[in-house]
């Protein structure tokens, strides 16, 4: 019955117009519809080329700031000193790339990053989640409060909360003794210097760290959800529970959908910050992922080229991916993302 | 409708209770720190040394302030990034939300290899040495657009608009096309009013972006000390400690690392930074907040 | 789209190959200072003129009126560095290191030395800095033989040093807690660890009831708190990375780590890995030992849960207690090691950083002149003792600092005064183009606080105490003492010049070396905390077959070779 109801509702949302403020009433006295339609066809194609030419300016500056400095893609088949005109440098044809599968730190740091890259997507809705649960609060300023401070984290940098989680979690920490003293263990052990816990701390802290913010998109979702909707399933005796199951999510699923495509491209992108702060030789099996590995290369080994041959090589494999991820949503729901 | 509100009332409260409790628990996990940073920046920096505050600062002294303030080219550096917060915002929003509303014209011509075209600048770039060469060769070096010009178009950005005016109804935009509005009315008059929430947070992403944004200035700007920016004159505080230890490596002469030492910050500037760095999303964040509260009332069930 | 894609590409790659002509210089060289000119010296490891405490000191304000120009100082790290070199777009002046020095002299960035020797470039190029010049023409010119590059802090050949009033590495301890268990004497690592332990046992905890330990490592910097405590003790020098090490004595090259082909002999790293797993077994170490970094380290020096240590991240420590209480005993103190770090000799200055004027200043003349003026001995003795004034030439002819200055120094109100008199400040004191212990031509060091008569003034309570009850006019004396009696060195006999010498490190190599280093630094956890002598060995017989499988051979085989080379080049120069 519900569901029904919504779907009719969900229908008017696409379909009803709008009789809001009024601004639209005046279409009311125009001339009928396919005489303007007949009108409108005419100036299509020039309008058509209008759009382009619209976009192009910003189009322009896509190409001048993100295409041209492709060209660094050349530096991979040179061995390049940085301050040596190009040219002057020895031609390595494709010896970095085969580097790259002889390289056995690769595999390695190659692992971490699936795990934390698989860890991560699966966490993916938590934002979604999180911003549901935080509509479900109905107190203003309850809702405020937790909104703005749960975005905190996101604006410390990540040298700060090294030197935070080292005063909570180190060997002295506050809370790693805190079990000691409380009795439930009798030796503390310090998450720092546990090779094991490398995977679920890191990820608990970059959760810690993202999550309010990353959940602001589907605030966003949120509150362009037409109220009309949540009447109308309620006029249906739908539930708070329901509403939210069956508007609110909806409504949300689009975005997280296209995000979600977008990620699988980011899957190789860890980012190096985060891991290099908390590597140390303990956690360092664990914790290398690729782009701390290159990080390492191309700043301690001055090894440029080598960076660049493994940048492109991630290039190729998030564009892959995201190829995969549109063909599969095209195949589940009948229309591509991208 | 009344019924019901008394049927699911005492499953309601328990989930409610439940909600607020785990909400406001992540509140609390998130608030903490910073507040450790708050009291940690404010307290007498010879108390807090040896022994960190707990709950509330330990002595108190604007000190660390103070001497963030006096840091020669201080305001200088707050006017850049405010000027480039700013004008970057207003550039990047207008343009990725134009350019997104574009996208979703359906009768585009090559719309979808212009898109997949600005998708894909999302997994590749150029290297940093080709694209400094690049910035160098437009003349951008030493230049204030160069804060603005090369972030202003984002894909991610424009993707998150154009998901989002897509879902709008589409009948408001053909009844406006038929009345003969061209793109740009269409565009300022419906679509911009209309998508509030994700202008709003679009806003909020790149205007936080323009704040907390050193590398460009890192890179391109060393040149023009006029051109320092906030987060770059912060940001080396921040890293002092990993240059001395990158330094003590490679010395091991006499005066050398006592010197080095002794040029790390106390730890309470570097706090006093970092709280100084966050202040911006209390003065915009509950700004943008009220785009959030109201939900768009379109396709009421009056109509 | 395919075409202008390619048009971009084909643009881009013009942008890139454009190439850099060379610098044509100017054809009269005359000292015209008359227009006023900004001139930035930017460089690995220096840090910003902006972030400088009483800059522009009275040392630099004399420079920029000598030369009316502002001195300016930026830092740079590898990144900055390698795209203001790729763009064309370096400082006036730029120290750099080796890693830059093919980069620099190929891409033609730096100007040559020589084309101002008898002009603007006297002080470079006078009579006392001829060997450290043809150095770096023979090794440092990418082959050749022209002089782009000069290092500070030469050395001349008829230096004498003393060993200043501290020492500066060595086994260091709480003085108070030294005091109070009796001052046994420390003649190696074991006695050291006795020490600790007597030490812990009277203070087992600090006064907010904080555990106290031994001492701890600091894991940012590589492997360098490891094996730099084993260099001490064994008496060598690192290379960086400490993957070879120099002996101090011989001035043998030995494979550091990858130790295989030298059973004989205990090298630093597994001095130091030994060292820190004895602690480890005796209870005394940090249990945060591999994951403390030096900002961590130094924290927990302020909260006075050390006993020793390994580098000087204790400073803190000793400020803040001479702050509270300037006759406080609780202070860090250095007792000689085996290898004293002292009566360096820098033949052709410092290694490692390497000053140029760069081709794309667009006041190259002023920058030499600039350049040429922070190699002279006036500025020498400027940036190590004040400009003069701070120092007078007294009634028996030679210069001596005034009481007015020494007294500055430890004057922790007049730290502002200090700051703005720019002496020893960190920057520009490793600039200078003469050794501290140089004599100038008035007949007094470069550094006037190394004369004897001052070492003893600017002394602490607790460095005081110290010359009292162990009967020493200065705490050095102990180091003196060690030498002379043979059970430690100096670095008299160590040639740090044929660092110099050493031809550019191959990538491969260098591939190698780095991934050495990682697999040395990964297997730490298993050698540090090992339980027995039967688990140490075995972890160490794993990290020497991971090395091999790394390729370590084929580096132990490279650089032997190169150390060889440049050990033979020096030799016959000399």
């Amino acid at each position: 019955m519900v569901d029904e109801r919504v779907g009719r509702g969900k229908a008017g949302h696409r379909g009803t117009a709008v009789t809001e403020g009024g601004k639209w009433k005046a279409a009311k006295k125009l001339p009928s519809i396919s005489e303007r339609r007949k009108k409108m066809a005419m100036k299509k194609s020039k309008k058509q080329y209008k759009l382009l030419w619209m976009a192009l300016p910003f189009m322009l500056l896509v190409l001048l700031f993100n295409y041209v400095p492709i060209f660094g893609w050349i530096y991979s088949v040179y061995d390049y000193v940085p301050g040596v005109p190009l040219f002057e440098c020895d031609f390595m044809g494709l010896e970095y790339f085969k580097l790259i599968l002889k390289d056995g730190n690769i595999l390695k740091a190659l692992k971490n990053t699936i795990i934390f890259a698989v860890i991560g997507i699966c966490l993916t809705p938590l934002p979604m989640l999180f911003a549901i649960l935080l509509n479900e609060v109905k107190n203003g300023p309850v809702r405020k409060f937790i909104q703005t401070f749960t975005t905190l984290p996101n604006f410390i940098s990540w040298v700060i909360i090294f030197s935070l989680a080292f005063a909570l979690f180190s060997t002295d920490g506050i809370l790693t003794t805190l079990p000691v003293k409380l009795g439930i263990v009798d030796k503390a052990q310090s998450v720092l210097s546990s090779k094991e816990s490398v995977y679920w701390f890191q990820t608990f802290l970059g959760q810690w760290k993202s999550l309010g913010w990353s959940s602001i998109i589907y605030l966003a979702a949120i509150a362009g959800i037409d109220q009309g909707l949540y009447e109308a399933a309620r006029v249906d005796g739908a539930g708070h529970f329901r509403c939210a199951l069956h508007v609110t999510l909806p409504s949300m699923i689009e975005t997280y959908v296209v995000l979600f495509i977008l990620n699988i491209g980011n899957f190789l992108n860890t980012g190096y910050e985060q891991y290099m702060l908390f590597k140390n030789s303990i956690t360092a099996p664990n914790i290398e992922v690729l782009d701390l590995y290159v990080y390492r290369i191309g700043l301690q080994n001055m090894d440029y080229s080598y960076g660049v041959a493994i940048s492109i090589i991630k290039s190729v494999v998030s564009i892959t991916l995201v190829v995969i991820a549109n063909l599969v949503a095209k195949k589940l729901r009948g229309s591509t993302v991208i | 409708m009344k019924k019901n509100k008394i049927k699911t009332s005492p499953s309601r409260k328990v989930f409610q209770v439940c909600n607020y409790i785990l909400l406001l628990s992540f509140t609390l996990i998130c608030l903490y720190p910073f507040w450790y940073i708050v009291i940690y920046s404010v307290s007498e920096p010879s108390l807090v040394d040896t022994n960190p505050p707990l709950l509330l600062p330990r002595g108190f002294t604007l000190a660390n302030y103070r001497d963030i303030f006096q840091v020669a080219g201080f305001f200088q550096a707050l006017l850049v990034s405010v000027v480039r917060t700013l004008i970057g915002t207003v550039a990047s929003v207008l343009s990725c939300s134009f350019l997104g509303y574009l996208f979703t014209q359906k009768e585009m011509p090559g719309k979808k290899i212009l898109y997949r075209f600005l998708i894909l600048t999302m997994y590749i770039n150029g290297g940093m040495i080709a694209t400094f060469i690049v910035i160098k060769s437009y003349g951008l070096l030493n230049n204030f657009w160069v804060y603005i010009l090369p972030m202003m178009i984002s894909a991610y950005n424009i993707v998150l608009i154009k998901t989002y005016v897509e879902q709008l109804p589409a009948s408001l935009e053909e009844s406006a096309k038929l009345d003969g509005a061209g793109y740009l009315t269409v565009f300022t008059k419906i679509i911009l009013p209309l998508s509030k929430p994700i202008i709003a947070t679009v806003a909020v992403f790149v205007a936080v972006g323009h704040w907390n944004s050193w590398f460009d200035n890192h890179i391109y700007t060393r040149g023009n000390e006029a051109l320092t920016t906030l987060q770059y004159l912060l940001y080396n505080y921040l890293n002092e400690a990993q240059m001395v230890a990158d330094q003590i490596k490679n010395t091991s002469n006499v005066d050398g690392v006592n010197q080095l030492m002794a040029s790390i910050s106390p730890k309470g500037v570097r706090m006093t930074i970092t709280v100084l760095a966050s202040l911006p999303i209390f003065l915009v964040y509950p700004f943008m907040q009220k785009y959030f509260v109201k939900g768009i009332m379109v396709g009421a069930v009056k109509g | 789209m395919k075409a202008k894609r390619l048009l971009a590409l084909l643009s881009a790659a013009a942008v890139a190959s454009g190439t850099f002509t060379g610098y044509g210089y100017a054809e009269e060289t005359s000292a015209d200072v008359s227009e006023h000119v900004d001139i930035t010296i930017g460089g690995i490891n220096l840090s910003s003129s902006d972030s400088v405490d009483g800059w522009p000191s009275e040392v630099v304000q004399k420079l920029e009126e000598k030369f009316n120009v502002t001195l300016k100082i930026k830092h740079y790290d590898n990144e900055s560095l390698n795209l203001d070199l790729a763009g064309g777009t370096t400082c006036d002046i730029v120290q750099i290191n080796d890693d830059h020095i093919e980069g620099v002299i190929k891409g033609k960035h730096a100007v040559n030395l020589e084309d101002y020797q008898d002009t603007l470039a006297a002080n470079i190029f006078r009579e006392d800095m001829s060997f450290r010049n043809s150095i770096l023409k023979e090794f440092k010119s990418n082959g050749e033989g022209v002089q782009y590059f000069v290092t500070p802090r030469v050395t001349f050949g008829d230096t004498e040093a003393n060993y200043g009033t501290t020492l500066n590495y060595g086994y260091i301890v709480r003085w108070d807690l030294y005091k109070a268990i009796g001052c046994p004497e420390i003649n190696n690592d074991e006695d050291y660890i006795e020490a600790l332990k007597a030490m812990k046992e009277i203070y087992p905890e600090t006064e907010d009831g904080l555990p106290v330990y031994a001492l701890s490592a600091y894991n940012d910097s590589q492997l360098h708190a490891y094996f730099f405590k084993g260099c001490l003790a064994e008496g060598y020098v690192n290379l960086e990375g400490g993957l070879y090490v120099q002996n101090a004595e011989t001035n043998e090259l030995l494979p550091d780590i990858y130790d295989v082909d030298n059973p004989e002999v205990l090298t630093p790293f597994w001095s130091g890995v030994q060292f820190f797993n004895q602690l480890y077994r005796e209870g005394l170490l940090d249990p945060d030992c591999l994951i403390t970094k030096g900002e961590d380290l130094m924290d927990k020096y302020t909260k006075g849960q050390y006993l020793g240590g390994v580098n000087g991240h204790f400073s803190g420590y000793n400020q803040a207690q001479r702050t509270a209480d300037s006759e406080t005993l609780k202070e860090f103190v250095i007792l000689p090691s085996k290898l004293g770090w002292a009566n360096e000799k820098n033949l052709a200055g410092w290694f490692g950083k390497y000053y140029f004027v760069s081709s794309h200043s667009e006041n190259v003349e002023r920058a030499v002149m600039v350049l040429d003026y922070l190699q002279s001995e006036e500025f020498s003795r400027d940036i190590d003792s004040g400009i003069e004034g701070r120092w007078t030439i007294g009634e028996d002819g030679t210069p001596a600092l005034t009481e007015d200055t020494i007294s500055m120094k430890n004057n922790t109100e007049r730290q502002d005064e200090w700051n703005s008199s720019g002496i020893r400040e960190g920057n520009m004191a490793g600039m200078c183009g003469e050794d501290y212990y140089n004599v100038a031509s008035d007949g007094g060091l470069i550094n006037l606080w190394y004369e004897e008569e001052v070492l003893t003034s600017s002394m602490t309570a607790a460095q005081k105490d110290m010359c009292e009850t162990l009967n020493l006019s200065v705490p050095s004396d102990l180091l003196k003492n060690h030498v002379e009696a043979g059970t430690s060195i100096d670095l008299g006999n160590c040639m740090n010049v044929i660092q110099l010498a050493l031809e550019t490190t191959p990538k491969n190599i260098v591939r190698i070396d780095s991934n050495c280093e990682e697999l040395a630094m990964n297997a730490l956890p298993s050698l540090i905390q090992a339980e027995t002598d039967e688990e140490f060995a075995a972890a160490k017989a794993a990290l020497l077959e991971e090395l091999k499988n790394a390729g370590a051979e084929e580096s132990v085989e490279w650089w032997t070779n190169a150390w060889a080379e440049a050990k033979q080049a020096i030799e016959a120069l000399q």
